[in-house]
């Protein structure tokens, strides 16, 4: 057992702009060194949640606590926190090496010191000898490790990442991600990040927090996030996921689809809740029409991924599943119209809340 | 790239079509300018501007022009970042009261201003008269034909032009920046004079350089409010051509006026030049 430190915690969070509430009662503890992510879809309050703790907006009620300090209503410049913009928002006025040094500056430190701070920040974000050239000189991706590197550079108790990687190209994208958790490892230092795109949370998060509606619907770290999403909205927005409608039967083992069907739960649920019925893709086997095994249907749409395919599959039941597979051994793949068998085990079957 | 063996036709066109604006141009400027230029210089001798810039009547007047000019475009620039700030940053209905506000004027003759300033200012004028019967002053205050008069008239006109350059760069920037200087530990003042002054100079350049150009060149503000107690170059040409029919006179002192207005203009675009390298 690890001891952790909470460095950032977050108790009864309230915001409305005016009649609209934003954030609805928020409560989180961010524990040292960890990389904490805000996942979410727009307007469901993580950016204004960000805010809340950069101080550029302050909360209608509850409390912010950075460091054991309650920092609830202090302006940002007292914050002592570190932020990567979306935009990045460098200084154009200043060359790369000002930008850094402008934290340092404004604490007062030492030229030489100041000096050999931006050169080694420089080299942190692979970015040597760039000092001299200003932001608009740089490509997108130099820019933000800039960003980077004067977010840091002045051992700020918290990082912040605002969608930092929305305005790269995929490649370069993921490149970036790895770039970023692998300096924030390395740093040490821990870190909030907001982002919408709920694969980049899983590749970047130590535990993810998955927010809509101005609450905070489940948290925990990327693979029980996945693996058991406690309601709807988290297993609807995590990954690619079949969600159906049900409702228990009264023995409560198994839950009935709204067509009729019966899939039997592998483990009792209240009787006569409703209920969602998650299936992943990937659970879902493809099987030939003489199988034994899992209900008929007809492959209405095949979609080729490279190393995956993705099929639809119209079950006779009135059902669409989307499954995702790999080419077999054989190398025989169904095509579109091609009678099959869709098989799962009922132990993949997961209910979730409605 | 251009190809240096397009067909003769597709190199005459864009030809013929600059040809008309570039006629129209040299006939109603160029060939004015260059009139009273060769005016100036009449009979071969550059006598005038000998008169006009070491003459010690005559270099007053200039000098005195050029010392008006600095301090309105130091007054408006002053009251005017202010007031394109606000514009910027104040609520949208505000913002739009504000712009009106500072628009109307422009629909109005700059020689109804003045005269309504000269009532304003007038030794029984609503200034005055305010504060005579306030209490606040036992004799009125010289307003009117006098510098003062003249600053405040000249104030009032040319602040639109400073105001909406600055207001224009300050629009361009970016918000997010001031986030950005605060989060990492500036004050609202650092962010200020570290931040936003420094990324709105090019429209204070621009509106000093319009301001100070224009003013160098003032008639109507000065001729009217200064009431011939003060001379500015404007002044001193229409006295020349009017009162004495002096052309080559007058020729000599507006090429000096239009040296010094290109001489600005060069100044600011050098240091335009120099801030973008």
């Amino acid at each position: 057992m690890t001891v952790t430190t909470t460095v950032l915690s977050l108790e009864g969070v309230v915001k409305s702009y005016g009649e609209v509430p934003a954030l609805r009662g928020v409560g989180l503890a961010v524990q040292a060194g960890e990389l904490l992510t805000l996942l979410g879809p727009s307007g469901s309050g993580k950016t204004t949640l960000l805010k809340v703790i950069a101080g550029f907006e302050i909360a209608d009620g509850g409390g912010v606590t950075l460091g054991g300090r309650d920092i609830t209503t202090l302006p940002p410049n007292k914050r002592n926190i570190g932020m990567v913009f979306q935009n990045y928002a460098l200084f154009p006025h200043m060359t790369v090496a000002e930008n850094i040094a402008f934290p340092l500056s404004i604490r007062k430190i030492s030229k030489a010191q100041a000096a050999s701070d931006v050169e080694e920040a420089l080299v942190l974000v692979g970015l040597a000898g760039y000092g001299n050239r200003f932001p608009k000189q740089l490509s997108g991706g130099q820019q933000q490790r800039v960003a980077l590197a004067r977010a840091v550079v002045f051992k700020p108790r918290l990082l912040l990442l605002d969608e930092p990687f929305g305005a790269l190209d995929r490649k370069l994208r993921e490149q970036m991600q790895l770039e970023v958790r692998r300096l924030q490892q390395r740093l040490g230092i821990t870190t909030v990040f907001v982002t919408h795109d709920q694969e980049e949370a899983l590749v970047l998060s130590d535990r993810i927090a998955v927010m809509s509606d101005g609450v905070i619907e489940q948290l925990g770290d990327p693979r029980a996030i996945y693996a058991a999403p406690v309601n709807r909205f988290v297993a609807d927005f995590i990954g690619e996921s079949n969600l159906m409608h049900a409702r228990v039967n009264s023995e409560g083992d198994a839950a009935i689809l709204d067509n009729g069907t019966a899939l039997p739960l592998a483990a009792p649920f209240t009787a006569g809740s409703e209920v969602g019925v998650l299936l992943r893709p990937e659970a879902i086997g493809i099987r030939a029409q003489d199988s034994l095994e899992g209900l008929p249907g007809v492959v209405e749409e095949v979609v080729y991924l490279g190393s995956t395919l993705k099929y639809f599959v119209r079950l006779d039941n009135g059902l669409t599943l989307l499954v995702r597979g790999t080419f077999s051994s054989t190398g025989a793949v169904p095509g579109r119209g091609d009678r099959v068998r869709a098989a799962w085990s009922s132990s993949d079957l997961q209910v979730v809340r409605w | 790239m251009v190809s240096r063996r397009a067909p003769d036709a597709a190199v005459r066109e864009p030809l013929l079509q600059g040809a008309l604006p570039m006629a129209f141009l040299l006939v109603l400027f160029m060939y004015p300018v260059a009139r009273f230029l060769l005016i100036s210089v009449e009979g071969g001798t550059l006598a005038h501007y000998d008169k006009a810039l070491l003459d010690g009547l005559y270099l007053g007047v200039l000098i005195d022009t050029f010392r008006i000019a600095l301090v309105v475009t130091a007054i408006t620039l002053v009251l005017g970042y202010p007031l394109a700030w606000f514009l910027v940053s104040a609520p949208p209905r505000w913002a739009t009261v504000g712009l009106v506000l500072l628009i109307l004027p422009f629909w109005t003759s700059v020689l109804i201003r003045t005269y309504a300033w000269s009532v304003i200012l007038g030794r029984n004028g609503v200034i005055n008269r305010v504060l005579l019967d306030s209490g606040v002053i036992e004799d009125p205050l010289r307003l009117l034909n006098n510098e003062i008069g003249v600053l405040i008239g000249m104030v009032h006109v040319l602040l639109p032009y400073m105001v909406f350059p600055i207001y224009a760069v300050m629009r361009r920037q970016d918000p997010t920046l001031l986030l950005a200087s605060s989060g990492l530990g500036a004050s609202g003042f650092q962010t200020f004079t570290r931040v936003f002054l420094p990324l709105t100079v090019p429209g204070i350049l621009a509106g000093t350089t319009l301001v100070f150009v224009l003013s160098l060149g003032f008639f109507i503000t000065p001729a009217i409010l200064g009431g011939g107690k003060v001379m500015m170059i404007a002044v001193l040409i229409e006295q020349q051509v009017r009162g004495l029919s002096n052309w080559p006179f007058a020729a000599a002192l507006s090429a000096v006026l239009l040296a010094a207005a290109l001489a600005m203009y060069g100044l600011l675009s050098f240091t335009m030049r120099a801030r973008q390298a």
